[in-house]
C-alpha cells in the first residue's frame, strides 16, 4: 500500500513540470503569433504584459514553483491572445494560426 | 532555549515589519498605476504601465507567500515604471475625443421672392407669381387668344394656327386664302374659287353672248358636263344683268341623221335653259331652239370643224328697254 502511494506521489510530482512546460510553450506560441501580427506596434500594452508574465512563469518554473508557473503562463497566453485580437480588430495583419518559425525556434 | 525563542520572535517581528513596509510601497505603486491609468497611460505609456502592473502583481504574490525580498525586488521595478507611466501620461494628453461640431440644423428656405405663397424652394418659377397647381408658375397666357400659349407662340400678338406655331399662314395675295390652300397664291381670288380670280369665260356683245369655252355634253345626249357649269354660271349672271330675252340655240355637226341631229340640238338647248333657270334666270326670258346641222360655222369635213359646229349659242332677241 505504501509502495503504491509512493508511485502515485511520484507521478503527481512529475506532472507538475510537464503541465507548466506545456502551458509555457502554449503561451510562447501565442506570443509569437501576436508578434507576427505586429502586436508590439498595435497592442504594446498587452504584448508587454504577455512577455513579462511569460518571463515570470519561466522564472517560477526555475524555482520549481510549477503551479505558479502554470498560472503565470496562462495569464501570458491570455494577454498574447488579447494582443492578437486587438491587432485583428484594427484591421491589421491577422495572426497566423501557424506561427512563422524563427531562427531562435529552429535552433 | 529562551534565547533562541527570543531571536526567533525578533526575526519574526522584523519580517513582519518588512512585509508591512513592502505592502505600503506596493500600495503607493498601485496608487501611481491607478493615477496613470486615469491619465490614459495604456495608450501613452503602454510599456511602462505593463511593467509596473506586472511587477506589482508579482510583488503582491511574493508578499502573499511571505517573500518580502522578492517582493521588494519587483517593487523596485514597479515603482519607477509606475512613475514613468504617470509622467508620460500627464504629458501625453488624453486624446481629445473629437467633438463633432453640432451639425447645423438643415435650414429650409422659407423665402418667397415672388410672394405667391409658395416658398422659393418649392417654386419652379421663384421670380414669377404662380398658382400652387402649377408649382408656382403662372398660368400660361395667350394674348392673341389663338389657343396657342404665348410661351410657344411665335406670333403672340397675332392669332395664328397651332400648326404654324401660332402665326397666321402666309397669304401673299392677301385674298384671305392662305398660300397653302391658294391655287393662285399670287392672284387674289375668292375662297370659292380656291383663291384664284374668276376667269372671264364670256363676252357680252350687242347681239349675243360670246362664249370663250364651249358647253360640253355627254356624247349624243343632252346632259351637261360639270366642266361647263362655270361658263353657264357667268352666262346666267350676264342674262340677269342684260335683262333681255335670250334665245338659246343648239347646233350639231353633220354626223348622223339630220332629224336626229335636230332633235338632239333641241334637247341640248332645252337642257341649257333648264340649267339657267335653276341658276335663277327667268324662264320667260329664255327660248330654246334646236337648229340641228343647218347652221355650221366651220367645215364638217374636219374634226376640228365638226367640234366647232357642235355648240350652243346665246342670242339676244331684243332689248326690253
Amino acid at each position: 500500500m505504501a509502495r503504491r502511494g509512493t508511485i502515485l506521489a511520484c507521478l503527481l510530482l512529475g506532472c507538475g513540470p510537464l503541465t507548466a512546460t506545456s502551458a509555457i510553450d502554449d503561451a510562447d506560441r501565442a506570443l509569437v503569433r501576436a508578434r507576427a501580427a505586429d502586436s508590439e506596434r498595435y497592442a504594446a500594452y498587452e504584448t508587454a504584459l504577455a512577455e513579462l508574465y511569460l518571463a515570470k512563469a519561466r522564472e517560477e518554473q526555475g524555482y520549481a514553483q510549477y503551479g505558479e508557473a502554470r498560472s503565470l503562463a496562462s495569464e501570458a497566453q491570455r494577454f498574447a491572445n488579447a494582443a492578437s485580437r486587438k491587432v485583428a480588430d484594427r484591421g491589421g495583419e491577422p495572426a497566423s494560426q501557424s506561427p512563422k518559425r524563427t531562427a531562435v525556434q529552429q535552433r | 532555549m529562551t534565547r533562541a525563542r527570543i531571536a526567533a520572535c525578533c526575526c519574526l517581528l522584523v519580517a513582519c515589519a518588512a512585509g508591512q513596509a513592502s505592502r505600503k510601497r506596493a500600495d503607493a505603486v498601485a496608487a501611481d498605476i491607478r493615477a496613470a491609468r486615469e491619465q490614459n497611460a495604456e495608450a501613452c505609456a503602454p510599456q511602462e504601465l505593463a511593467v509596473a502592473e506586472a511587477n506589482l502583481r508579482f510583488a503582491q504574490t511574493a508578499l502573499d507567500r511571505g517573500d518580502s525580498r522578492r517582493a521588494d525586488a519587483h517593487l523596485e521595478s514597479a515603482a519607477p515604471a509606475a512613475r514613468d507611466a504617470l509622467a508620460k501620461a500627464k504629458t501625453c494628453a488624453r486624446p481629445a475625443v473629437a467633438q463633432a461640431e453640432p451639425a447645423p440644423a438643415p435650414r429650409v428656405s422659407t423665402t418667397d421672392a415672388d410672394g405667391d405663397g409658395i416658398p422659393d424652394v418649392d417654386d419652379l418659377c421663384p421670380d414669377v407669381p404662380g398658382s400652387p397647381e402649377r408649382r408656382g408658375c403662372p398660368l400660361l397666357t395667350d394674348r392673341d387668344r389663338d389657343g396657342v400659349s404665348d410661351d410657344i407662340d411665335r406670333c403672340p400678338d397675332t392669332p395664328g394656327a397651332r400648326d404654324n406655331f401660332g402665326c397666321p399662314w402666309p397669304d401673299r395675295d392677301a385674298d384671305g386664302v392662305a398660300d397653302k390652300d391658294d391655287h393662285c397664291p399670287d392672284e387674289p381670288g375668292s375662297p370659292e374659287n380656291q383663291g384664284c380670280p374668276q376667269k372671264v369665260l364670256i363676252v357680252v356683245r350687242k347681239d349675243r353672248i360670246e362664249l370663250k369655252q364651249q358647253i360640253h355634253f355627254q356624247p349624243n345626249r343632252a346632259v351637261i358636263l360639270s366642266d361647263s357649269y362655270d361658263v353657264l354660271g357667268q352666262v346666267a349672271q350676264a342674262i340677269e344683268a342684260a335683262k333681255v330675252a335670250i334665245r338659246i340655240e343648239g347646233h350639231t355637226d353633220n354626223v348622223g341623221k339630220r332629224k336626229e341631229n335636230l332633235k338632239l340640238s333641241q334637247a341640248r338647248a332645252e337642257a341649257v335653259k333648264e340649267y339657267l333657270v335653276q341658276q335663277g334666270c327667268e324662264a320667260t326670258k329664255l327660248k330654246a331652239v334646236g337648229f340641228g346641222q343647218k347652221r355650221p360655222i366651220a367645215s364638217n369635213s374636219t374634226r376640228a370643224g365638226r367640234t366647232l359646229n357642235r355648240r350652243v349659242e346665246f342670242r339676244m332677241e331684243e332689248r326690253k328697254n
